[in-house]
């Protein structure tokens, strides 16, 4: 998929687990396991902002693209 | 059968379908019966009457195909109520927009409109045999009027099953989204 998320990495530098991230954001694991491995179809924008809020983070750092 | 539902219209529209089913079902074996009383054991007795009444012999052929018709409007009857406890069944499991009931509205939909095709030749056969019934005092009165309520049914179904479809593709839209 060329949109790439940076989860994982963001994760590992806030020293964060993927658990937590979904209690502090109040989206679901199961959620953010799917956008974390990339089968995401969309993302709505308050899940970019509570997220970007949590790892203090721009939604540039969260997301990427690359051409196929 | 799984009836119970947590709506209590959802119940009551499967129990209603379910009673109007077995109905159904106990006509058709009721007619399924006569056709079989009548080409055995009553057939002389409905060519009796045919000839008193003055009607052509092959009255009795019109007869059983007039009874073999109403077997297969009540089972197309069945199909229509089978297909809306499928619907049914999927509004109580909270996922109801999907192509198989968008199929299945369209079924109901053509069932109305080949119920109303089907229904239309028996009702003249009615009124065909309406003076020759006089004579032996018997009545038989079908209403095989174009329905327009019944056109407007089955466009309603059309359009909902419309609907259906547009909806599923906007589930399937909707399912990814994070």
């Amino acid at each position: 998929m060329p949109i790439l998320v940076k989860l994982d990495d963001l994760l590992h530098e806030r020293r964060m687990t993927l658990t937590e991230l979904a209690e502090r954001v109040d989206i679901t694991l199961a959620n953010l396991s799917i956008l974390k491995t990339g089968k995401a179809k969309a993302v709505r924008f308050s899940t970019l902002e509570a997220i970007c809020r949590e790892l203090h983070c721009q939604p540039g750092d969260l997301l990427g693209f690359t051409e196929e | 059968m799984d009836i119970k539902s947590k709506d209590p219209l959802l119940t009551a529209a499967t129990v209603l379908v379910v009673l109007s089913q077995i109905v159904m079902i106990f006509g058709m074996v009721m007619l399924g019966i006569g056709i079989g009383a009548l080409l055995t054991v009553g057939r002389t007795g409905l060519l009796a009457e045919i000839a008193l009444s003055g009607a052509p012999p092959v009255a009795f052929w019109l007869v059983i195909l007039a009874m073999l018709t109403g077997i297969v409007l009540l089972g197309l009857a069945w199909r229509f109520l089978n297909e809306l406890r499928g619907i049914i069944k999927t509004v109580d499991a909270g996922d109801p927009f999907r192509h198989d009931n968008a199929d299945r509205l369209n079924r109901m939909g053509w069932i109305a409109i080949i119920g109303q095709v089907i229904v239309m030749p028996v009702a003249a056969l009615a009124l065909w045999s309406a003076p020759y019934l006089d004579k032996v005092e018997r009545e038989l009165h079908i209403d095989g009027a174009f329905d327009w309520t019944t056109i407007l049914l089955a466009l309603v179904l059309f359009i909902l099953a419309r609907v259906f479809r547009h909806g599923a593709a906007m589930r399937a839209d909707l399912e990814g989204t994070v």
